[in-house]
């Protein structure tokens, strides 16, 4: 006859004992169930996308077009109205590279009339539109300067180049004619990804 | 493995005092002789004692002994500290209890008992799995697949209907976070096993919603993943990108964004006043330079923080 009751009394017992740990160990399963004990998770990247996107057409409305010779410059100028996030991108990444033979040098301006009492920069990106555009492009009028915004209308404003959404997509449309006017030569490459060019 | 065969060889010693002993104990049977063992807590030779006997015919049908077995067996692999593959003894532990409950001649109160034994066991096997996420690199991931695979299989076979779904979806969930946050590192910036991270963490997400189509966390982290990763695209264009990779970029990106939104609206849906998928649809509206929806977002976070 073989002793079951000793074994059955053991491992009741010891099954008491471990109920202990079990119910711990529930606890842990429960905690891991609910999340708590998850990996950190991960929040949304705040980066400004679309800086990034416009700091990279600026650089190359800088690069790919002929600007008229200069003999006493010694920098290449951006110009930034009204966007510290784009100046940041722009200074983070383009600062000091090369435009022909000119290190790339990027200004920021709070608002239109910091910009206006100092007007300087070969590329001039306004931010605000409208009124405070006008006033941008009238007193750019004569010079040889891209001026760059990202507003409706902005091309009969007076901006030469101006940002547009198509499809949630970053592109550009350009008044090349007037930039003939005033004597910027827009590259061919900068054309051919335009939608929209004025005559 | 070093652990596990040393612990063999000893068994093999320990089988031999068992017998050596046993011819001393008035022939007493191997099951009276472990159970002996087993009511001092020599479990390592209660096991030296009962194992090789189980080949017997005598045993083949005898339910008590396979659930001492299954004890012996269960009390081994919770001192042995072993897990994963190596937990040699859980897994001949469940095979035990499973073989004794599958016997009509089991005692109810034994059959209750190997059920609870099981239960444990089953959720070690989930434990084991979720510390293998914590410590995550891609080849774990079969490995943590078979433990959750095991634990499945024994939670069924104890409750038929019961509905796991909620596990399951919590480790995918958890294996996306996972391969996310490798993905974050930026240490396979621009390699192919980059693509393979972001399709293992987009996947796992994906299969966390199959299961808990309403999860919350799992439409959140979903969405993040889509999203962060098409920022780390833009993030790594600079003076060398050219006007055509420019554009081509652009279009991979707005493509993830599209994606990342429908999930973090589904997210914002079910709890509409987290701050977290508010911003997260501000920003998004904002990347598919879409002002509008973007600073309405703004302003429903801006009236949240008031409202606290």
């Amino acid at each position: 006859m073989i002793a079951v009751r000793p074994i059955r009394l053991l491992l009741a017992l010891r099954f008491i004992k471990t109920r202990a740990a079990n119910l711990a160990g529930l606890f842990l399963l429960t905690l891991v169930s609910s999340g708590v004990m998850a990996q950190a998770e991960l929040g949304v990247d705040e980066t400004d996308t679309r800086a990034i996107m416009k700091a990279n057409f600026l650089f190359h409305f800088a690069a790919s077009n002929e600007w008229p010779a200069d003999p006493v410059a010694a920098d290449f100028h951006i110009a930034v109205i009204g966007n510290p996030r784009l100046h940041e991108e722009l200074v983070d990444k383009y600062a000091l590279k090369m435009i022909g033979a000119l290190p790339l040098k990027i200004d920021a301006y709070e608002g239109i009339d910091a910009f206006l009492q100092r007007p300087v920069g070969q590329v001039v990106y306004c931010e605000p539109g409208a009124g405070e555009l006008l006033r941008v492009a009238e007193i750019l009028r004569d010079k040889p300067v891209l001026l760059v915004a990202d507003s409706e209308d902005a091309l009969a404003s007076g901006a030469l180049i101006n940002f547009v959404v198509i499809g949630n997509r970053i592109r550009y449309e350009i008044n090349a004619q007037q930039a003939r006017e005033k004597g910027v030569l827009i590259g061919n490459k900068i054309m051919s990804w335009a939608v929209k060019n004025s005559p | 493995m070093m652990r596990t065969l040393s612990h063999l060889m000893n068994t093999s010693v320990l089988a031999w005092l068992a017998v050596v002993l046993s011819t001393g104990l008035s022939a007493q049977s191997p099951l009276e002789i472990a159970s002996r063992f087993a009511e001092s807590g020599s479990w390592d030779e209660a096991y030296a004692a009962l194992k090789p006997s189980m080949q017997q015919e005598l045993y083949q049908t005898d339910a008590h002994a396979w659930y001492v077995l299954g004890f012996v067996q269960k009390e081994l692999h919770k001192a042995s500290g072993a897990t994963g593959d190596e937990a040699v003894f859980r897994a001949e532990s469940v095979q035990s209890f499973q073989r004794a409950l599958s016997m009509p001649n089991l005692s109810s109160e034994e059959r209750e008992t190997a059920r609870r034994a099981l239960d444990f066991l089953s959720r070690s096997y989930f434990r084991d799995a979720i510390q293998w996420v914590e410590g995550f690199t891609p080849t774990a991931e079969p490995i943590i697949l078979e433990l959750m695979g095991r634990y499945e299989a024994i939670q069924s076979s104890l409750n038929p209907g019961q509905d796991l779904s909620p596990q399951r979806a919590d480790l995918h969930r958890y294996l996306g976070q996972a391969y996310a946050q490798l993905l974050e590192t930026e240490r396979f910036a621009d390699l192919p096993e980059e693509r393979a991270l972001f399709e293992g963490a987009t996947s796992h997400y994906q299969e966390s919603l199959t299961h808990d189509p309403d999860s919350y966390a799992s439409q959140y982290n979903f969405s993040i993943a889509l999203y962060n990763h098409g920022v780390r695209q833009l993030k790594r264009i600079n003076h060398t990108t050219s006007m055509f990779e420019l554009l081509e970029i652009q279009d991979a990106c707005v493509e993830l964004f599209e994606r990342a939104l429908i999930p973090m609206r589904k997210a914002h849906d079910q709890r509409p006043t987290r701050l977290e998928t508010l911003k997260g649809l501000m920003t998004i509206h904002y990347a598919l330079s879409q002002p509008e929806a973007s600073e309405a977002y703004r302003v429903k976070i801006e009236q949240q923080l008031r409202n606290r």
